[in-house]
């Protein structure tokens, strides 16, 4: 029971007057990036990361911990009132959540989200509370080999459970992984692909590429869609709350499937996107009436935000014990440690032990408090969501800049976020997923440099990927996650061959 | 085509305003984009956008350099009102 008084203890540090404060300052900015179009968790993070330099740690990662739940719950604001997905993972929720609205439902639809949200983030973090520890003191035995099997087995598994074409996520990921290699070797100091400029020196900071990608792509692509916001108006009161609660006590199994498909799909780095795609379509198979989905079904609402709440807070979980990103948001957060000066990785539990916790207690308060603001709030973020675009689209522009300058006050990082905007944009309309970019270029230099250490210790033989059964299993694992996409086009060409062979018999 | 000229209505004076930072500074260039943007794209009077450009400014002044001490790029204009 160490886990629990640890977990007290982080009460205690979370519980003062100034960290609530900035959890209450978290939550609410997090909603308004959640519900503007252009900001959501990952670039929200990085625009507001300067913002902590000079606060503590503790009530840092608090802070922007709070602007990611709270830009998860607001993204089902958006997805339910006007059919516009604030973030890609409540796309699934656009689906029974908007015909709900168009019903008149639109308070039930978004207490079934809310609350959704709610039950899969508590699950998820009551998962990490006991298994985070576990896996931290297990992983205090990895060296260089084993590190580098796990973040190959990050790559791979994103190949393997993307939902995007394999080769896609594959040339995004090597993009990434080219532009993680620019600037200084951290082994031999030698400088690669810089061309002699000195604005390559340190390289690309992804910080400012999530900024450009997520930010500027965003805008560029609302703008072409020529928006006017029409929406849904809604207004909650607590006799719909009780009903909705009671509605959703009938569907727990719902709840269960869900928070297991997001808890499994954001350890492993699939992420919130996916999870709440495969809970949604789940959730349709086992239902009794699966006709009803699409056209209003509360169940519909829950298992995708369920999910992708569960995966956006598991996510955290191997950040917190391997220094292994599970979305891009987590990435960013991984990003802040490194700034504020810790070391993610299994060290963390023992070195700072009241960071951890302090930030683990934030999750279950962060959480409630979030709920508790987001039920009470909705008109207000409609009301935001009727601002014209030709207000909002300049005032974020203005905001990612400021965002990239504040990163390093370099006036070069912001053409460089421009850059990546017309790119992300480009990405988008090709369809290319941009999280595997941002996690190799977040998790490339430090799969490199595990991999040089690893071939030094091993004087160059690559065996030592195989000599221990744990090494060796993580290695076998990544192998069969870059096989799967192969499965599935084996089956296709079979099918293919049989309706062939059908057809000449016939 | 009517796609891309609406995005490239956003992106040059995207572009054109990361270019004026250096010289203008963050604060003159962001008002500068603001007001642009509210009257080409939402036809709303001279008044009504020099309005939510200076108060959308003067909010992320006070936020970003007086709440959170983090210093933005200024310009001639800044130093003329001694900021």
């Amino acid at each position: 029971m160490d886990e629990l008084n640890n977990l007290f203890h982080g009460f205690g540090v979370v519980l003062t007057l100034g960290n609530l404060g900035y959890m209450l300052i978290g939550l609410l900015l997090g909603v308004l990036i959640g519900v503007l179009p252009g900001l959501g968790g990952a670039n929200g993070v990085a625009i507001l990361l300067p913002l902590t330099f000079s606060m503590n740690p503790t009530s840092a990662i608090i802070m922007l911990s709070c602007i990611y739940w709270g830009s998860l719950f607001g993204g089902a604001i958006t997805s339910i009132l006007f059919n516009i997905p604030g973030e890609p993972w409540s796309v699934a929720t656009t689906f029974d959540g908007y015909p709900m609205a168009q019903q008149g439902r639109a308070a039930q639809a978004l207490t079934t989200a809310f609350t959704s949200s709610f039950v899969g983030a508590l699950i998820a973090v009551i998962l990490i509370t006991f298994l985070a520890p576990l896996l931290a003191r297990f992983a205090l035995r990895f060296g260089p080999a084993e590190m580098f099997a796990v973040q190959f087995l990050t790559f791979t598994s994103f190949v393997g459970m993307s939902k995007e074409p394999p080769l896609k996520t594959l040339a995004s990921m090597l993009l990434g992984f080219a532009l993680a290699a620019v600037g200084m070797d951290m082994v031999t100091g030698q400088l690669r692909m810089t061309y002699g400029t000195e604005v390559l020196l340190k390289g690309f900071d992804f910080l400012i590429a999530v900024i450009g990608l997520f930010g500027i792509g965003e805008i560029l692509l609302t703008m072409e869609e020529g928006l006017s916001f029409k929406g849904q108006s809604a207004k909650i009161n607590f006799k719909v709350v009780f009903q909705t609660w009671k509605i959703l006590l009938t569907h727990w199994r719902t709840f269960l499937r869900s928070t297991a498909i997001g808890c499994w799909m954001g350890i492993t780095p699939g992420g919130a996107t996916p999870a709440s795609f495969m809970s949604y379509g789940m959730a349709r198979r086992f239902a009794k009436d699966p006709e009803r989905f699409g056209k209003g079904a509360i169940e519909g609402v829950a298992a995708p935000e369920t999910a992708a709440h569960a995966a956006g807070t598991a996510a955290l979980l191997p950040m917190l014990t391997l220094g292994i990103p599970g979305s891009p948001t987590a990435a960013v957060l991984l990003g802040g440690l490194l700034i504020w000066g810790l070391q993610p990785g299994p060290m963390l539990f023992v070195e700072q032990k009241e960071f951890v916790w302090g930030l683990i207690a934030s999750m279950y308060l962060g959480n409630i408090v979030g709920l508790i603001v987001v039920l009470t709030t909705v008109p207000w973020w409609a009301a935001i969501l009727r601002i014209p675009f030709a207000v909002i689209a300049p005032v974020i522009i203005v905001v990612c800049a400021i965002g990239a300058y504040t990163v390093h006050n370099s006036m070069f990082d912001v053409a460089m976020m421009m850059v990546f905007g017309v790119f992300g944009y480009l990405f988008k309309k090709l369809r290319y997923p941009l999280a595997p970019l941002v996690l190799a270029l977040v998790l490339g230099d430090m799969a490199e440099t595990n991999f040089r250490q690893s071939m030094l210790s091993s004087q160059g033989a690559l065996n030592i990927f195989w000599d221990n059964p744990l090494v060796g299993t993580l290695m076998g694992l990544s192998i069969i996650m870059l096989l799967v996409p192969l499965v599935g086009l084996l089956r296709e060409y079979f099918r293919k061959a049989e309706a062939e062979a059908v057809r000449l018999q016939g | 085509m009517a796609q891309a000229a609406s995005v490239w209505a956003v992106l040059w004076p995207t572009v054109l305003f990361t270019l004026l930072i250096l010289p203008m500074g963050i604060y003159a260039a962001s008002v500068s984009l603001i007001v642009y943007f509210m009257r080409r794209h939402g036809h709303y009077g001279w008044w009504r956008s020099a309005a939510v450009a200076l108060g959308v400014m003067t909010l992320l002044f006070v936020t970003f350099e007086i709440w959170f001490k983090v210093p933005l790029p200024k310009g001639p204009l800044e130093a003329l009102v001694g900021l």
